[in-house]
């Protein structure tokens, strides 16, 4: 990891854009930068510097109840790369508390990109798609990223007092040995699909990974997907949940279509 | 949303979905005079469903001390005081449910307990009303020192509020038997069922992420038998059959008797408009106050229709098939000093006599040269 993200910084910093200015913001659509090498996946990686930003705008859910009643992040910084095979989305927003726990009324930060499923630029409704026009969705959440990180995931830990004798049947969950992803996480991403409101589905092919951090009151996060073929004009979207404000489910801060446009 | 109708509260109301009935539906009568929170069916529960991790403070079944006890804190006053007072006019309801008095940009009127809610489910165990003075000695009913056990499972009811709420639709209720299901491996632990359930009976696991529920021992119910919180009730409170609604009232069909015909039995909080079917023989010793906030107008009718079940040629009987048998009771008869229950098919399950055979002793008994007692 470490060496691929050096890498990255030094195909970055000694190539033509070390000496300039950190690029100017992107006001018509995200431009993604093209690599020789493989995108950084740690989000504090100086070569994010040289990918040009995008500001996208975020509004609250409010098509399909339960919607989100406001926006607490209005906008988030959106930049990204890609080596032809992958794509690496570096999404960042404020957030000045830290919320990594997923239990009662306790909902974790996160993150997702969308992608129209058939990549191009025909894109279905920016909000999960629409039968038979999916989406691809990438999503990150913070607790997640903490049990990736060697955060032990026990009921102990979040309540020290508990009183708790044995488990007559052991480490049997329901979820988990019905399939359910989310009882099992494996790192700290899903890839997901959907065709409209209700439809999210584990996608056949788990690929991406994802790194976020929580420095300075602000996440960064960083989703890399790999690609069927080289990015073309396209559109992506983004969600921010603010688990602090109990954002969860369809109770999130979404961007509309954003165009992606490839640097040359 | 859909219009539909709810005969609990005497009109139409306002559903997140349209009607669709099940083929028949799950149904239960609890007699609550009967319960001593003795807390096996909760045990039984206990050991048979939620024993796993993230279950350590999950009681799909529970049996709370009114008025003071709640599992989780408050559940009953929280929703209540979410809804407002409300009106009944004879047995129509008059007031919101909680379709109807939801949030805009919400499905349900619903709040979420804290995580710590949960962890005192024996809280205002045996607490009275009220207390009385010193000197003072009970006196018949109504006075202050009532209290009386309410045991509690998931009411399978016909407009599930967790059911409404899902966004994607990872809560069914089966057509075969109208049991209500959270299915695990489609749950993504949104938690908006625990929100919106006013009886606050889904739970949040922790450890799998998703929620969790009573699945009214559904590989049971398929064989013919009750649930485990049924079976095991030393206290033979319970009897779980089939609920019709009013229009197709079998009187042969002991919970259509018990609610339908006799009107004995009542819905727990009819009012939230979600058609429970778990009904509740009311206690006899409570205001008739109290009785209609909890079950509904026609409860202290209810109660009073129970004082003068002794003398009744029915009753007595079918009171007598709770806990007689294991199996599912569709149907019952009551010939001579017998009651019988049947099967879906006809097939006798039990036959019990309604009154205990009685054997009057001979205080002193000459063949063992030993005085004996004829405690009745």
């Amino acid at each position: 990891m470490r060496a691929t993200s050096l890498a990255f910084f030094c195909l970055l910093g000694c190539g033509s854009r070390t000496a300039t200015a950190p690029p100017a913001p992107s006001a018509t659509g995200l431009v993604v930068s093209t690599l020789a090498g493989t995108p950084a996946a740690d989000p504090t990686n100086a070569a994010w510097d040289h990918a040009k930003p995008f500001t996208a705008k975020l509004v609250p859910q409010d098509v399909t109840e339960p919607r989100l009643r406001e926006t607490t992040v209005p906008e988030a910084e959106v930049r990204a790369v890609s080596d032809g095979k992958t794509l690496a989305v570096r999404v960042s927003w404020p957030d000045a508390t830290r919320d990594d726990e997923l239990a009662l009324q306790r909902f974790p930060d996160a993150c997702a990109v969308q992608l129209p499923g058939i990549p191009g630029p025909d894109v279905p409704d920016s909000q999960m798609g629409q039968p038979g026009r999916p989406v691809h969705i990438t999503l990150w959440k913070a607790h997640w990223q903490a049990t990736a990180d060697g955060r032990p995931h026990t009921v102990q830990r979040l309540f020290p007092n508990a009183l708790i004798d044995y488990y007559p049947h052991g480490d049997h969950v329901a979820a988990a040995a019905s399939g359910n992803p989310m009882a099992s996480p494996a790192g700290a991403s899903q890839d997901l699909e959907a065709e409209g409101f209700g439809s999210l589905r584990r996608a056949p092919v788990q690929a991406s990974v994802a790194h976020g951090v929580h420095e300075n009151g602000r996440w960064t996060v960083v989703l890399t997907r790999p690609l069927a073929q080289p990015l073309t004009k396209t559109y992506l979207a983004i969600a921010v949940w603010d688990g602090g404000k109990g954002n969860n489910g369809a109770r999130k801060m979404r961007s509309e279509w954003v165009s992606v446009s490839v640097a040359p | 949303m859909a219009l539909v109708k709810n005969w609990q509260i005497g009109r139409e109301m306002s559903y997140w979905y349209a009607e669709s009935r099940p083929k028949r539906q799950f149904g239960a009568v609890f007699d609550i005079n009967k319960c001593i929170a003795c807390q096996t069916c909760t045990l039984a529960c206990k050991t048979t469903w939620t024993s796993g991790k993230g279950q350590e403070y999950m009681l799909w079944n529970n049996v709370e001390t009114k008025p003071y006890g709640f599992y989780p804190m408050a559940w009953d006053i929280n929703a209540l005081n979410l809804l407002g007072a409300e009106k009944w006019s004879g047995g129509a309801y008059e007031g919101r449910t909680l379709f109807e008095a939801a949030r805009a940009g919400e499905r349900v009127l619903g709040y979420t307990p804290d995580a710590l809610d949960y962890a005192h489910p024996n809280l205002g165990e045996d607490e009275t009303y009220g207390t009385t003075d010193k000197g003072a000695f009970l006196q018949g009913v109504h006075n202050q020192m009532w209290m009386f056990y309410l045991a509690r499972i998931c009411n399978h009811c016909t407009y599930p509020a967790c059911l409404a709420s899902c966004p994607r639709g990872s809560i069914y209720k089966r057509p075969e038997d109208g049991i209500v299901l959270l299915d695990q491996s489609r749950c993504r632990g949104y938690q908006e069922c625990v929100k919106a359930c006013p009886y606050k009976k889904v739970f949040f696991n922790p450890v799998s992420g998703t929620s969790e529920k009573c699945i009214a021992c559904f590989p049971k119910i398929e064989m013919g038998e009750q649930p485990q919180c049924f079976t095991n009730c030393i206290g033979k409170i319970r009897l779980q059959g089939w609920i019709s609604t009013p229009d197709k009232v079998r009187e042969d069909n002991p919970i259509d008797y018990l609610v339908h015909v006799r009107k004995i039995a009542c819905p727990l909080f009819p009012q939230f408009g979600l058609e429970p079917n778990v009904y509740y023989v009311p206690p006899i010793h409570v205001p008739d106050r109290y009785l209609r906030m909890m079950f509904g107008p026609n409860a202290p009718a209810a109660a009073a229709e129970y004082r003068k079940a002794k003398d009744d040629p029915i009753l007595p009987a079918l009171f007598r098939l709770f806990g007689s048998t294991p199996m599912t009771v569709a149907r019952f008869e009551v010939a001579g000093d017998f009651v019988s229950g049947f099967d879906d098919t006809g097939k006798l399950l039990v036959r019990v006599p309604i009154l205990e055979p009685k054997v009057e002793r001979p205080l002193f008994d000459k063949k063992l040269s030993i005085y004996r007692h004829n405690t009745p």
